[in-house]
């Protein structure tokens, strides 16, 4: 029966596992010495004793089988199963002889150095050193000997790192390919997780995998065609591609063609409106309705700029594809995934509506939409650099002439250490606030729809302190029904609120307003305003009712 | 717009003699080299640097705007 120090303990090598009673498996679990893993000394010393166990284990560690499988059964069958790897028994032995837990004989000796033997990745090398590694790498077949992986991998670090930084070519092919081709080996082989490197070979081949000082991120990477080719205006093409120059790099076209669409595209308000569902939201799911965006028609959706954007960059030469979280066109939120050259990158112009960069370009933020992928430092740096190059070439052609930077809070301290020094810093009462705040928003004459609104929201952040934009001004969007344009189920509408004595309970002490790109602001009768929540005329656009217009309850009527 | 502000600074800096009034346009220079700083902070920090910088009260304003609209070109 084996050595185990348990009367009646029953198991039996059977399909390549060890199969136990529930009762016996409990036994091995629930020893008082457990290694990491749940590997109990019982079941260590059951392998360095049993033959047929002992035999079992041979074969896992020299790679046969591909885990130490445990099956626990009971007179219906399997219950339950445990996979142990071969570098995990390999650790627990390594913690039970450092503790003194095992007693070796000469037996029990000699079969432990065979494991030891096979659990080192040079017992693998051993094995293989004559094989070659046949690996495709962008459509080429290539042939790699296993020999020289391991020869790499066991120089010194230093050398290594040398060897890889100074040259272009490792073992007659470029070193990208060599060490792509190497790291995939060592990943079909489950070789890094089922033997014991040393520490250089380990700090080696970590340097390969991390892409520390080669990158090979984006080889082998194509993004396929999409399931259905689309239509784009002409005309608008043209103007997209039209300033791309010759001696842009594939990562600064794909970042110009980027920078471009945010700037001349916008976001549907209707499709806001109506929550992007309903009759609004039905014409955009069709592909065909691509073809009607143009410089005049160019409201969008996220997956129509995304399926825009990644045919975009296939006409320009690159591989991209636009990304559905539901699989389908027109369903869920989209991304593109693309790829330039040694970059790998993803595109998401609406992280949110009114932050993300389909706003956000036009007042020249650095795009946070735009993200590498690559792991190596020096190629997100360079990933960066290029954005910051490209929006200072689009907005030359556009004549904005603001550069960006990305706010920090040593802004903030900035101001301060300013208003210490200044006498020149007054207060300025409210109702001279809201005053100049009207002014400025007539004269707000390029920006229209969603860009109006995300523009306004900026200025009331300008404007009002904190406590002034929940207690004495606030600028909601609901949507209406009450639209000019024919073609529109709904659209979105400004709601202004003010009380420079603070919100008040008796509604016809607040000023509301509502307001229009055509319009701007205009004064609303609160009982105006009133009705037209009750009889569906506005409505909140979150299902939530939520009370943020002071005085409008949003519990009755329905949401449009 | 901005580059006006930035040279007005300057000068300001390169030609008092007041300690003080040096240290605060070093700051007000440092807070311009952020072509966007006049969307950060609020109306009336614009105003004080804009006043600091001998903009007269009744232009603030006019300034103001130009400075925070996003088609103005800055001259």
């Amino acid at each position: 029966m084996g050595y185990v120090e348990k009367t009646n303990f029953e198991y039996k090598i059977k399909d390549n596992s060890l199969c136990v009673s529930h009762a016996d498996y409990q036994y091995l679990k629930n020893d008082k010495k457990i290694f990491g893993n749940g590997i109990s000394l019982n079941l260590l010393n059951l392998i360095l004793n049993d033959e047929d166990v002992f035999n079992y284990t041979v074969l896992v560690f020299s790679g046969v089988l591909k885990s130490f499988d445990i099956h626990v059964t009971n007179d219906n069958g399997i219950l339950l199963r445990n996979y142990i790897s071969k570098k995990n028994i390999y650790s627990a032995f390594v913690k039970a002889i450092s503790s003194g837990d095992i007693e070796f004989t000469d037996i029990t000796r000699k079969n432990f150095h065979i494991f030891q033997e096979m659990a080192l990745v040079s017992f693998y090398e051993q094995c293989h050193k004559n094989e070659e590694f046949v690996f495709d790498i962008e459509g080429v077949s290539y042939k790699f000997k296993v020999s020289d992986f391991f020869e790499l991998l066991k120089m010194k670090p230093l050398e290594l790192v040398d060897k890889i930084t100074k040259s272009d070519e490792l073992y007659g092919v470029k070193k990208e390919y060599f060490i792509l081709a190497l790291k995939v080996y060592f990943t079909r082989n489950y070789i890094a997780s089922d033997y014991v490197f040393s520490s250089s070979f380990s700090k080696n081949y970590e340097t390969l995998k991390k892409d520390l000082y080669v990158d090979t991120a984006a080889l082998n990477v194509d993004y396929g065609k999409p399931k259905e080719e689309i239509e784009v205006d002409r005309e608008f093409e043209r103007y997209i591609l039209n300033g791309i120059r010759e001696d842009f790099t594939p990562l600064g076209k794909a970042v110009y063609i980027y920078l471009k669409m945010c700037k001349v595209l916008t976001y549907d308000e209707e499709f806001f409106a109506a929550c992007e569902r309903g009759k609004a939201a039905l014409k955009h799911k069709n592909l065909k309705h691509l073809r009607e965006i143009n410089l005049s028609n160019n409201s969008v959706v996220c997956y129509e700029f995304c399926e825009l954007y990644a045919y975009f960059l296939r006409s320009v030469g690159l591989s991209a594809n636009a990304r559905y979280s539901n699989e389908e066109y027109g369903s869920g939120h989209t991304i593109v995934r693309f790829r330039a050259e040694k970059y790998v990158g993803m595109a998401d112009p609406l992280t949110s509506i009114f932050q993300g960069d389909l706003f956000g370009v036009k007042l020249n933020k650095e795009p946070e939409g735009l993200i590498c992928f690559n792991n190596m430092a020096e190629s997100q740096i360079e990933f960066r650099n290029t954005i910051r190059k490209m929006q200072e070439y689009v907005n030359c052609e556009e004549q904005f002439d603001c550069d960006t930077n990305i706010r920090n809070s040593s802004f903030d301290d900035l101001l301060s250490r300013y208003k210490g020094v200044t006498n020149n810093f007054k207060e300025i009462p409210l109702n001279e606030r809201i005053a100049t705040f009207f002014e400025k928003v007539k004269t707000m004459k390029s920006l229209k729809g969603i860009d109006a609104f995300s523009y306004i929201m900026m200025l009331c952040d300008m404007f009002f302190s904190e406590d002034e934009r929940k207690n004495n001004v606030i600028f909601e969007l609901v949507k209406t029904n009450d639209t000019k344009e024919s073609d529109k189920e709904l659209m979105p509408i400004g709601v202004l609120v003010v009380n420079t004595n603070g919100f008040s309970e008796i509604s016809y002490e607040n000023s509301y307003y509502l307001y229009s790109d055509n319009e701007g602001f205009e004064p609303i009768s609160y009982y105006t305003l009133s009705e037209g929540f009750q009889s569906e005329k506005y409505a909140y656009r979150k299902d939530e009712r939520i009370n943020t217009i002071p005085g409008i309850d949003g519990t009755r009527g329905k949401t449009l | 717009m901005i580059e006006k502000l930035r040279l007005i600074n300057k000068d300001i800096i390169d030609t008092t003699l007041d300690s003080n009034v040096k240290d605060r346009h070093l700051i007000i220079n440092e807070i311009m080299e952020d072509d966007n700083c006049f969307f950060k902070m609020n109306i009336e920090y614009a105003y004080a640097i804009l006043r600091d910088l001998g903009i007269p009260e009744e232009e603030l304003e006019y300034i103001y705007f130009k400075l925070i609209d996003p088609k103005e070109r800055n001259d």
